[in-house]
């Protein structure tokens, strides 16, 4: 309603008082009053609003708290687990190849021993028995070589421990941040890691400022007379 | 090549993991005079304690980390001439320049092959 419609009917309100028209007089001042209404309406609206908003804040705080008192610190405990977990598995499977690896050796020696033992082969039989203790001893040497690459393979558990570490380190922050909120503390922030620590394994390794591999590694520690 | 296969050689990994597989790759290799250390701050009062011939470390450990272990190594007087092989996931080249200007005779990024340790190993005698 804008200000000529309000002092229209206002003029008219004061014609209805004045000619004691009470029907009319009712009618001006309903319409000055609607829009008093109308304010007032937009007003508990925006009202209604903040509530619901501020109550969904208050939830979601709430939520934040059970998670950082209860979740958080359970999500620590489950990522050493498997930290530990991976260790143990890898120090069984350590176990199990440096048991097998002077097996594979001693078949090895036996073949090599009973070569120069019995020297050169005439018969046939002989042959024979040293054609299979060189298939033996083939066998032997590349049992070897795969035990090796089993013992390499365990080295995931290094890196992939690592990683869960960095996880771990973020659960942690994020649990001392919330509590910092809760208690409404402000400022403060994780404490930045000075870059001595070590960054861990990167999360790709095609990066600009990232090695691709041992080959790049070795080519810039050439370039820097390493 | 000639390498004394004698040498006391200290591994220095957080991961016992790791420190177990390199021991087990320095024995394939010939070297069965082997120590270990979980990081650097208990490395140091092994290798001030002396004897330790060669120095294989990772850079990633809690406490005192790889990095700063061969700055000490590098500063110390009884200790600076000794060989050190950083065997590490760290892979940002600012890094690698950055054990380069420490001193670093040789770097290795994990993961790694058991050549690759012997390889290095042998480049890092056959200058020293």
């Amino acid at each position: 309603m804008d200000r000529d419609e309000r002092l229209s009917w206002a003029r008219r309100l004061v014609r209805a008082i004045e000619a004691g028209d009470e029907q009319a007089e009712n009618d001006a001042a309903n319409a000055i009053a609607r829009r008093q209404c109308l304010r007032l309406h937009a007003e508990l609206a925006r009202i209604a609003q903040e509530l619901r908003e501020t109550l969904c804040n208050v939830a979601a705080a709430e939520e934040l708290a059970r998670i950082a008192h209860r979740e958080l610190p359970d999500t620590h405990v489950r990522l050493n687990q498997v930290i530990a977990l991976t260790e143990e598995a890898a120090h069984s499977t350590l176990s199990a190849v440096e048991a097998s690896m002077p097996l594979a050796d001693a078949i090895l020696t036996a073949v090599e021993r009973y070569r120069a033992e019995h020297g050169v082969p005439r018969s046939a039989r002989g042959k024979a028995l040293a054609a299979l203790l060189d298939g033996v001893a083939a066998s032997a040497v590349e049992l070897r070589h795969r035990l090796s690459d089993v013992m390499m393979a365990q080295s995931f558990q290094d890196i992939t421990g690592q990683i869960i570490r960095r996880v771990a380190g973020l659960v942690a922050d994020l649990e001392a941040v919330i509590a910092r909120r809760q208690t409404g503390r402000s400022g403060g922030g994780a404490d930045g890691c000075p870059s001595n620590v070590g960054e861990g394994p990167p999360l790709s390794r095609s990066g600009p400022d990232v090695v691709a591999g041992q080959e790049d590694v070795d080519e810039l520690l050439a370039e820097l007379g390493v | 090549m000639n390498i004394d296969k004698s040498m006391k050689v200290l591994v220095v990994d957080d991961f016992s993991t790791m420190r177990r597989i390199i021991r087990n790759l320095l024995r394939e290799i010939g070297f069965t005079n082997t120590v270990e250390a979980d990081d650097g701050s208990t490395a140091l009062p092994i290798l001030k304690a002396g004897g330790v011939d060669f120095l294989i470390t990772d850079w990633n450990m809690p406490g005192m980390p790889g990095i700063e272990l061969l700055n000490a190594v590098r500063s110390d007087e009884k200790l600076k001439h000794i060989p050190v092989l950083m065997v590490t996931a760290e892979a940002k080249r600012d890094q690698i320049i950055q054990a380069a200007q420490a001193g670093i005779n040789g770097y290795i990024v994990k993961p790694f092959t058991a050549a690759t340790l012997q390889q290095k190993i042998e480049k890092i005698f056959a200058s020293v």
